[in-house]
């Protein structure tokens, strides 16, 4: 149980972040991991079935988690007051939201979501966790293990090994005038992903540029998530 | 220049006596925040500022509202205890206006109202109802109250880097606990306290809070955590007094914090924030769900399912739909 974070906390997420009721973790958290898990699926999503895991399955219906997880999907955060209308939101975008309480296994965090996410001709299966106070982490996507908690804005490209290298993406982005902070390379058989930090801003040209420079099986800007914002 | 992180009650104390500019928790925060995300120290308060806001509006929408909540487990209770104007009270005018407020920040909450998390929802009462009633009471300016805030930030990073603010994994003790400890140490500060006095009477609330059972029941974040936060912002201030009495906690609260994360690896998955434990399974618990979701509420009263059965090669789902 103890074991020292290894996240950074701004003071903006111990008083914070500004949200709709009822619970950081179970509201606010839950839409926070829609939010990303809607950022990593992108564009065309068509059906949603929702697992979930441990506390979140025996008390979502109470904190709204349900509702707050389909609201982060469809791209608000814990602050919109619109996330109460979640449900209508999806109907209206022609989504289909199923949910199913589960056990995924006592390694996971009490309070995790494993999203299976369909439509447009593609499938992503993403799991993550709501650490608490709103904090939140996607912890496998497509079974790789990642740790993406929005805690810096990224660059995450998926590709097979043997197509392409770190250098490639690497040399690829400096050419484009970008300045790559750090790298982390996650990876289950032959699949990988790489998480590029990028601070700074940059066109969303550039992601239709890997896409068709590479020979890569997706590629997604993560914005930064701050709860220094608040409207 | 070294730097201004602290992961640790005995750090922060070091950062505050190795540097001059530092003299309060207030200012070690503030530095760390800046160096940690480039804001300047201005900004940083300016939004603080804009949460006292949030934390002001959120307790004059329930404050006098009668109304109860969807689930009717909660609400009124604020205006109750706002008219309750007895010649003899045992709480004194700030704490009787402080336990006013956090009724009323818990009510908006569960009214899927705008709050501060501070640290979670669940707890969003009790910082805010000592801050803004001191300042209230003791005529504080604003700055002060942002000192507060900051204070409380503060308490709350050191707990954040080294336990938990999740229910789930550590029971109520990290959320009601934390805030009691958060709100403690902003008051000290704000009646001008010096840092160990504020981390003293941060370490006297956690320590009676070791152990607090996450229980609520239906799954709502309502019973009885609304009337928890009331009675947490007297406890915090309680411990805020006896600090400032001269009364010293035996163990400092690194080791507090230390002691809590060892008591939450104790704590039965039911009692924490399962629904599956505590009031949450008293008959009247259980009445109160049947009666808000016509049902049993699903799995959350299943008698064969452990919350933490042994790790599963697939990740197959053992429960039936809600």
């Amino acid at each position: 149980m103890a074991q020292p974070t290894t996240d950074t906390w701004s003071i903006f997420d111990v008083i914070g972040p500004v949200m709709v009721g009822p619970s950081s973790s179970h509201t606010a958290g839950a839409c926070t991991l829609g939010y990303m898990a809607g950022l990593l699926f992108g564009h065309g999503l068509q059906s949603a079935t929702l697992h979930l895991h441990g506390s979140f399955g025996e008390v979502y219906e109470g904190h709204c988690t349900d509702v707050a997880i389909i609201g982060g999907l469809l791209g608000l955060l814990p602050h919109d007051g619109r996330i109460a209308t979640a449900y209508d939101l999806a109907e209206a975008a022609g989504i289909s939201i199923t949910l199913k309480p589960c056990h995924l296994g006592a390694e996971y965090h009490p309070n995790t979501v494993k999203f299976d996410l369909q439509g447009n001709d593609k499938r992503m299966v993403i799991v993550g966790s709501s650490l608490g106070g709103g904090k939140i982490a996607i912890t496998e996507i497509d079974k790789i293990p990642v740790r993406l908690t929005g805690a810096y804005s990224s660059l995450v490209i998926c590709f097979d090994e043997g197509q392409h290298s770190l250098m490639d993406f690497l040399k690829f982005a400096m050419e484009e005038g970008l300045d790559p902070v750090k790298t982390e390379t996650y990876s289950y058989k032959n699949r990988i992903i790489l998480d590029i930090e990028i601070r700074q801003w940059f066109e969303s040209a550039i992601i239709e540029q890997i896409t068709s420079r590479f020979d890569v099986k997706w590629v997604r800007y993560l914005n930064h998530i701050s709860h220094y914002d608040q409207s | 220049m070294s730097s201004r992180q602290f992961f640790s009650a005995a750090k922060l104390l070091q950062l505050i006596a190795q540097h001059d500019d530092l003299t309060t928790i207030a200012d070690a925060v503030l530095a760390a925040e800046h160096e940690l995300t480039s804001r300047q120290p201005t900004e940083i308060r300016a939004n603080m500022a804009i949460r006292l806001t949030v934390m002001r509006d959120a307790i004059s929408q329930s404050l006098h509202n009668p109304a109860r909540t969807k689930s009717t487990l909660s609400g009124g209770d604020a205006k109750r205890m706002h008219e309750h104007t007895p010649e003899h009270n045992f709480l004194s005018p700030v704490m009787h206006r402080a336990t006013q407020y956090a009724l009323a920040v818990m009510e908006t909450n569960a009214r899927m109202g705008k709050i501060v998390a501070a640290p979670t929802a669940g707890s969003a009462g009790i910082v805010p109802g000592g801050i803004i009633a001191l300042q209230e009471e003791w005529h504080m300016t604003e700055d002060q109250c942002v000192d507060g805030l900051l204070t409380s930030a503060g308490i709350g990073i050191i707990i954040a880097h080294n336990a938990t603010f999740s229910a789930a994994k550590g029971g109520c003790q990290a959320e009601v606990g934390v805030s009691t400890a958060m709100c403690s140490a902003a008051l000290s500060a704000m009646r001008g306290l010096s840092p160990e006095r504020c981390l003293n009477s941060a370490s006297l609330a956690l320590k009676n809070m070791l152990g607090l059972a996450c229980d609520p029941i239906a799954g709502l974040v309502e019973a009885p955590c609304v009337k928890r936060n009331a009675i947490g912002v007297a406890h915090a201030m309680t411990s805020a007094e006896m600090s400032a009495a001269g009364i010293t906690s035996n163990v400092p609260f690194d080791e507090v914090v230390e002691a809590m994360n060892n008591v939450a690896a104790n704590m039965h998955a039911n009692i924490r924030e399962t629904s599956k434990g505590g009031l949450a399974v008293t008959p009247t618990g259980k009445r109160i769900t049947k009666m808000i979701f016509g049902k049993n509420l699903g799995t959350a009263l299943a008698k064969d399912t452990p919350p933490t059965a042994e790790p599963s090669a697939q990740h197959s789902c053992h429960y039936s739909q809600a």
